[in-house]
């Protein structure tokens, strides 16, 4: 027999589990316009966030009233990054609670009286507290406001010191606590009173020169920031933050939705079990290996179908460009079409009926999807987890997916990736083959 | 010819196929039959070559059946009692898949297909997605889909559940038509009028063993009543006279059903007389006599001590 008619049925198995796949109007949904249109929506919902969309909504109470206290809110209501409101202390909490605004600050009673004298003295007596209310699902904005309200609170306390009512009263205070204090070493206590005097006629100096540019600049003296910052996007040259984004969610996207059109590939080995389609096909003199490499191949070639018009879409629609090896590229996405495979067989051995293994494998890929950065990215997650999460494929293929497009990474990285991931195949492949049950009563 | 020769096969403690042996001549009809559990879809399973049995071996025209990829395995076409077609490709593409599966090339599965189709009468269906097609219809497909590949065995496991009289007709008209070809068919099925209209030779099987293997005729001759008549009366009332009846040493048994009393004898020939004679001197008028013969559902619950459909 020649090598043509050998493979025939071979061929014959491949082409049909194609036509089958083509023809199921659910598995072609499920495959290809499913994850087109999450995709489609995560990309222009953080492209929107890429191009200086929302603000932190902040909720501000003052019970102070002073005018350190009005200073820092003027200056935080000021800043570009803050949505800010005024509340009373008897709503505030239940405005966090409602989700009106993700953080709240209480500046308390004392708040201006206190906070100079904190400046020059360290322990906590006395010191002022700041109340911080938080949506606890908003922990990073917390943390952001956190540091701003540093920011501008500094500013606005030094400043008053150095030329505000409140500084005199605080540098006296700092004065007698000096005088109190015996346990201080004399060489320091002097060099103290020598800083504080020259704290005073800088504030003399200061006003003396407001007086006589009245109208003029009207900026003070106080700490700031010491430094700059100038924010650049560490990505492939050419690559922008919209392309970016968009590349994330069509990475996640098509790794979830591989291993969903590998669910649906093992279970239809299931179907076909249950249904006697797999006995009269295994009466056929076929060998394991074509029975079983068959399937492999035909859900590989699925699999990079669906890869190829995901990022096709994504390269048209939402600029996703591959910044770096596309042949690179084309590993990571063979190989992990090879592990989406297997892991199909591999669920058609172990599962008893297709309704039994739909259940368990959709968590587990739900799980693999998320600890693999599919969803979220992989540096909100704890250290051990982003370690533990290496055991994942998910993690591999996002990896690959990404080095390709705004990563730019090159062949040798991208190759490194779709070895893991051959890896991975050959696990789950192996595993598969050794669990399938060949027995047909 | 198909010759099964000491099939065996255990399933953890379970002896599912204790030592089946039969054969089935080319032109021949096999009937497989026993209630679920019996080893029927277990034989039949090892005979396609999907189970390894434990011992014993499967010969197809001399040639031992052995391993998975075996050539061997062209020479038997499955008929699955699930209908095992793909719902959403069409009726030829069905058959050339499956004809595929066995090597054949365009050409062979082009003529092939069409002719499998007009045996079946779904020439005019052919582009029609299977998913469109009655249970009937699709049963007869079922039974095309494995006739592509021209094999010279037929393993035809309960090929009409669940159809109507019309396709069920039609099938036998197939099976009928394939016999006379020289195929050789084994054909398991529930039904006793199925196995007593097509089959030459029942096999019997009970507890993974084959308990009685014959002709239909031969085998209700195995019963102790190999006759029995059918006498209906003109006064029916039950009484003692029944149980005097029943002590008689010509009958087997006997039994009042309606207006109808069915008695067994052991020879029609000698005993007919002497029970008919008996009813007329007890007074027991009757209006019509008739012999019947066991079917084989009487033959099965003879054997085994229980009925086929209810085990």
């Amino acid at each position: 027999m020649s090598l043509i008619a050998r493979l025939r049925p071979f061929r014959a198995l491949v082409r049909k589990d194609l036509r089958v796949f083509l023809s199921d109007r659910r598995a072609v949904i499920l495959g290809f316009i499913a994850p087109l249109v999450l995709a489609s929506i995560f990309a222009s919902m953080s492209s929107g966030a890429g191009e200086g969309g929302s603000k932190i909504p902040l909720l501000i109470v003052d019970e102070d009233k002073s005018p350190l206290s009005r200073e820092v809110i003027s200056q935080l209501a000021a800043d570009a990054n803050l949505e800010v409101k005024e509340t009373t202390p008897t709503e505030v909490r239940g405005k966090v609670h409602a989700g009106e605004a993700h953080v709240a600050v209480a500046f308390p009673k004392g708040f201006g009286a206190n906070a100079g004298k904190a400046f020059f003295r360290s322990g906590d007596a006395d010191k002022p507290i700041l109340t911080f209310l938080t949506d606890p699902t908003h922990a990073a904005e917390s943390g952001m406001v956190r540091g701003l309200l540093t920011q501008h609170a500094m500013q606005a306390i030094s400043r008053d010191v150095f030329e505000g009512q409140g500084g005199i009263a605080a540098i006296e205070e700092a004065e007698r606590q000096i005088d109190k204090a015996d346990a201080l070493p004399r060489p320091l206590r002097e060099a103290l009173k020598l800083m504080f005097r020259d704290v005073r006629r800088v504030r003399k100096q200061s006003s003396t020169a407001k007086e006589g540019k009245k109208g003029e600049d009207e900026s003070g003296f106080g700490f700031a920031t010491p430094f700059g910052i100038e924010e650049r996007t560490v990505a492939a040259k050419g690559q922008v933050d919209r392309s970016i984004m968009a590349a994330h969610a069509f990475s996640g996207m098509a790794v979830q939705f591989v291993l969903f059109a590998a669910i649906e590939a093992g279970i239809g080995l299931l179907t076909e079990r249950q249904k006697g389609l797999w006995r009269r096909v295994r009466a056929a003199p076929l060998s394991r290996f074509e029975l079983l490499g068959s399937k492999a191949l035909s859900q590989t070639l699925i699999t990079l179908m669906i890869l190829a018009v995901l990022f096709g879409f994504g390269a048209v629609v939402f600029h996703v460009r591959f910044s770096g090896s596309f042949l690179g590229f084309a590993l990571v996405a063979t190989a992990y079409s090879l592990t989406a495979s297997a892991f199909g067989l591999l669920i058609a051995a172990l599962g008893k009926t297709p309704q039994a293994a739909r259940g368990i494998s959709v968590m587990a890929v739900l799980l693999m999807v998320l600890l693999g950065g599919a969803w979220i990215p992989m540096f909100l997650f704890p250290s051990w987890v982003q370690t533990l999460t290496l055991m994942l494929p998910t993690r591999w293929a996002v990896d690959g997916f990404e080095g390709a497009t705004w990563r730019g990474l090159g062949l040798a990285a991208l190759a490194s990736r779709a070895a893991v991931l051959c890896g991975f195949a050959l696990v789950f492949g192996g595993l598969a083959a050794v669990r399938f049950r060949w027995e047909e009563d | 010819m198909l010759e099964v020769c000491g099939l065996a096969k255990t399933f953890g403690v379970i002896k599912a196929v204790n030592g089946v042996s039969f054969a089935v001549a080319d032109g021949q009809t096999v009937g497989l039959l026993g209630p679920n559990g019996a080893g029927k879809t277990t034989t039949v399973s090892m005979i396609c070559g999907l189970i390894r049995p434990d011992s014993g071996e499967v010969r197809l025209d001399g040639h031992i059946l052995s391993g998975d990829g075996d050539p061997v395995k062209r020479r038997v076409g499955l008929v699955p009692q699930e209908i095992a077609l793909y719902d959403e490709l069409s009726a030829r593409d069905n058959l050339r898949f499956f004809g595929a599966l066995y090597g054949l090339g365009r050409v062979e599965l082009d003529q092939r297909s069409e002719s499998a189709l007009e045996l079946v009468g779904l020439l005019d269906r052919a582009r029609d997605r299977v998913k469109t097609f009655s249970g009937g219809m699709k049963r007869r497909l079922n039974l095309a889909a494995a006739l592509l590949h021209d094999p010279q065995t037929l393993i035809l496991d309960e090929p009409t559940v669940g159809v109507d009289p019309q396709s069920r007709n039609a099938i036998f008209e197939n099976l009928e038509a394939l016999k006379a070809q020289g195929k050789s068919l084994l054909y398991t099925t529930h039904y006793m009028e199925e196995a007593e209209r097509l089959c030459d030779q029942v096999v019997i099987l009970d507890h993974g063993k084959v308990v009685a293997a014959d002709s239909p005729r031969g085998l209700s001759r195995l019963i102790p009543a190999t006759n029995r008549l059918a006498i209906e009366l003109i006064d029916t009332d039950a009484g003692p006279w029944l149980d005097e009846l029943r002590v008689l040493p010509q009958v087997a048994d006997a039994a009042l059903d309606g207006e109808t009393l069915r008695v067994g004898v052991r020879d029609l020939t000698t005993d007919t007389p002497a029970v008919l004679g008996w009813l007329a001197s007890h007074g027991r008028a009757f209006s019509h006599v008739m012999t019947e013969r066991p079917d084989l559902e009487s033959v099965f619950l003879s054997l085994t001590g229980r009925s086929l459909r209810d085990s």
